[in-house]
């Protein structure tokens, strides 16, 4: 009985230990650069857009800018919105985790919609001042994908127009040496 | 009595607004080249326009010509101030037609701030911005701290080039015309093109682990950027995308060098090199920097916004600087920097307003008139403690012995408090919207002197109102006020004169 | 360009001209940053 009451309580304390993958707070992007201080040193996990560069750097760490924005659902490629800023921070990831990552969002391209856990550094002491997401696990929940781009035909043929009209008056209307202005000041 | 203006004095500032849209349509090739290039389709249809539109302008400008005429100084002026608010009204149709601004003042606004060498910024997005347009809006800045008359003087001689130029907000005469003069800024400028684009350059390639091509346009652009003092970046995160204390540092020295004066590349490059440090304008601003950098720190150390020796001095050093300078980058967010309060925030601020050397990228008071400001105030305290005969002594040093004469002081106090003003009047507004007075003065400040730093109230929900005034400030600013003067001057002459 | 003199820009004394140009502006910046780090080391030792 005693052995079976011992048992029953060691069941129901594993129950109560929390899983480590969910001991992260879920915040978003904007959370982050708001409370910035009030997270220095928590695990977080946070999702959104790899955008610009992947900076692999010699010390087994890979750069790169997470953003948090209306972009990333509704890239302005794709009929969204000029909404303002991007919003993003610095995220610092361990080169393993970036195997087969597709390019980070620039222009025609909606970089990799990635979800990461890891410790939020704030005015890091070892980076001076820096602030950045020190990456421990990554996701991808949506892979990079090309954006469109539409030719303003409008655009090229007025542009084309204006070139052509500017080079006709220049010829038409070039002065005779006798008619060539003189100036002083 | 005022004289009304004639045709005449039209085709005389037609004339030289065309020539010089005929330079800008020639360097609007630059970024349709690269569109073309980059294969960014979008973009290069709306540089064709642009560029169409330059040359058309320019074609019917210089075909005003009339047979014979004088450039005098208010035709020099009414060019200059016209051509700083056409040039960004055109330079904006690829801007507005990227789709990345709500509205067309969005983009003009972003034109203007290019131009002037500001930086504030209305473009949503910026991190899937087209290659091409990145580098447009850049290279703007690139043009306009250079200065796009400035541009016009080394390609065509000099004929109301000296109007021209000192209407642009540079009095300094390096060599004796004023084509020469250009031409060697030029030069200085294409030198610390090839360093600052090959040192950033290798840095992001061999530091930051960028691709080489990528190395070479974030280079490119922050070249651009940093050394017109314009503060506008190829990623959101500006500078401190990327993480680097050597890519900081080498762009704090393309931000000190945009910062000095013209003359005082000449002479270093070509000496005397000791009258550098005997100059008080180099006196003055070195004693700004100090100032307001341990101002700073002092602020950000009590607040406990940094804590360690090695974060405080990175982090207050390259912002007092990017702000003294003018340029406007940042290592922090907006939304960090408007919590740097108190003497922090008091410290970043006096060094906006402040700015750099005379006949440089950078805008705000300018070292030369505080320091002239400096001395005519401590002569005055020392005639009034000296005895009533004695002679206080009015000399300075700058390119040469010269004399603090009444008529400069007046010249030097009537431009500082229209700086003054000019903070005021964007401030007022600002808080007349609700805006705070610390927030509503830093953004006033940061228009004005063309710096581009900000804390957020540039943002594409501004008021219309405010977004003008920032765009009329950051216009006055950049010319200086006597050239827009003179166009106001031109313009009531033109409605009221006889 | 206003003559002859002024091709000495490419010459030894053009080189050396430039070069002493970014000598002092690394000196300033690196004076500054000496400013800067000083204060700090100064302010967080008071505070």
């Amino acid at each position: 009985m005693r052995r079976l009451v011992r048992l029953t309580f060691l069941a129901s304390v594993f129950l109560f230990i929390p899983d480590p993958a969910n001991a992260a707070e879920e915040v978003s992007v904007p959370e982050i650069l708001e409370l910035g201080a009030e997270l220095a040193g928590e695990e977080v996990t946070v999702e959104g857009e790899l955008v610009g560069d992947y900076g692999f750097r010699d010390n087994g760490w890979m750069w790169t800018q997470l953003n948090g924005d209306a972009y990333v659902q509704r890239p302005i490629r794709e009929g969204g919105q000029a909404l303002g800023a991007n919003v993003g921070i610095a995220v610092r990831v361990p080169v393993e985790l970036t195997e087969a990552l597709d390019p980070p969002g620039r222009y025609r391209n909606r970089g990799p919609v990635v979800r990461v856990t890891g410790v939020w550094k704030y005015h890091d002491s070892t980076r001076p001042g820096e602030s950045y997401l020190q990456v421990q696990s990554l996701t991808v929940t949506e892979p990079g994908r090309q954006l469109n781009e539409e030719v303003n035909w409008t655009a090229v043929i007025l542009g084309a127009l204006l070139l052509v009209g500017a080079g006709v008056i220049a010829l038409l209307t070039r002065p005779k040496d006798w008619q060539r202005p003189t100036f002083r000041c | 009595m005022l004289i009304r203006p004639v045709t005449e004095d039209f085709k005389v500032i037609g004339f030289y607004m065309g020539r010089i849209f005929l330079v800008v349509a020639a360097a609007s090739l630059l970024p349709l080249t690269w569109a073309g290039l980059a294969r960014e389709s979008n973009p290069f249809g709306s540089f064709l326009l642009m560029t169409g539109v330059f040359a058309l302008l320019g074609v019917i400008g210089v075909r005003l010509a009339p047979r014979e005429s004088e450039l005098d100084w208010s035709h020099g002026m009414v060019v200059v101030a016209l051509t700083w608010l056409i040039v960004p009204m055109i330079g904006a149709i690829p801007l507005f037609l990227s789709g990345h601004f709500g509205r067309p003042l969005d983009a003009l606004f972003d034109a203007m701030s290019g131009l002037t060498t500001t930086g504030l910024s209305l473009l949503s997005d910026v991190d899937h911005v087209a290659s091409s347009l990145n580098f447009w809006r850049h290279f703007l800045q690139f043009l306009g701290g250079q200065g796009i008359i400035l541009a016009a003087l080394t390609i065509f001689a000099g004929t109301g080039g000296i109007t021209l130029y000192i209407g642009e907000a540079r009095d300094e005469r390096i060599l004796p015309s004023v084509t020469s003069t250009a031409r060697f800024i030029w030069a200085v400028s294409v030198v610390h093109l090839i360093f600052g684009v090959t040192s950033l350059g290798l840095v992001g390639w061999q530091v930051l682990g960028f691709d080489l091509d990528r190395s070479l346009f974030h280079g490119l652009m922050v070249f651009f950027a940093g050394f017109d003092t314009g503060g506008f970046s190829p990623q959101s995160t500006s500078i401190g995308y990327y993480h680097s204390a050597i890519f900081e540092t080498v762009t704090a020295l393309l931000m000190v060098a945009g910062a000095m004066s013209f003359g005082l590349h000449y002479a270093l490059w070509r000496g005397p090199r000791r009258s550098v440090f005997a100059n008080l304008e180099t006196r003055t601003i070195l004693s700004t920097f100090g100032f307001t950098m341990v101002l700073t720190i002092l602020g950000l150390a009590a607040t406990g916004l940094f804590v360690d020796v090695a974060g405080l001095t990175r982090q207050g050093f390259f912002q007092v600087l990017s702000a003294h300078t003018g340029t406007g980058f940042s290592t922090v967010p907006p939304a960090e920097l408007a919590k740097w309060g108190g003497l922090a925030f008091g410290g970043v601020a006096i060094a906006m307003a402040l700015g750099g050397m005379g006949s440089s990228t950078a805008g705000g008071v300018k070292s030369l008139r505080i320091g002239l400001t400096i001395k005519a105030v401590v002569n005055q305290i020392k005639q009034v403690l000296l005895p009533e005969h004695a002679l206080v002594g009015t000399a300075y040093h700058q390119s040469g012995r010269k004399h603090l004469t009444p008529a400069l002081i007046q010249s030097v106090m009537v431009i500082s408090l229209l700086y003054v003003a000019l903070y005021l009047l964007g401030a007022g507004i600002g808080m007349a919207y609700g805006i705070p007075l610390q927030e509503a003065l830093f953004e006033s400040v940061s228009a004005s002197a063309n710096v581009g730093l900000s804390v957020g109230v540039t943002d594409p929900s501004m008021p219309i109102l405010l977004e003008l005034v920032y765009m009329l400030q950051m216009w006055a600013g950049r010319l200086e006020f006597v050239a827009v003067f003179s166009m106001l001057g031109f313009v009531y002459a033109w409605v009221r004169g006889k | 360009m206003t003559g002859p003199r002024d091709r000495k820009w490419l010459s030894f004394q053009g080189l050396a001209g430039g070069l002493a140009m970014f000598a002092v502006e690394a000196l300033i910046v690196l004076g500054l940053a000496a400013v800067a780090w000083l204060a700090s080391v100064l302010i967080l030792a008071i505070l």
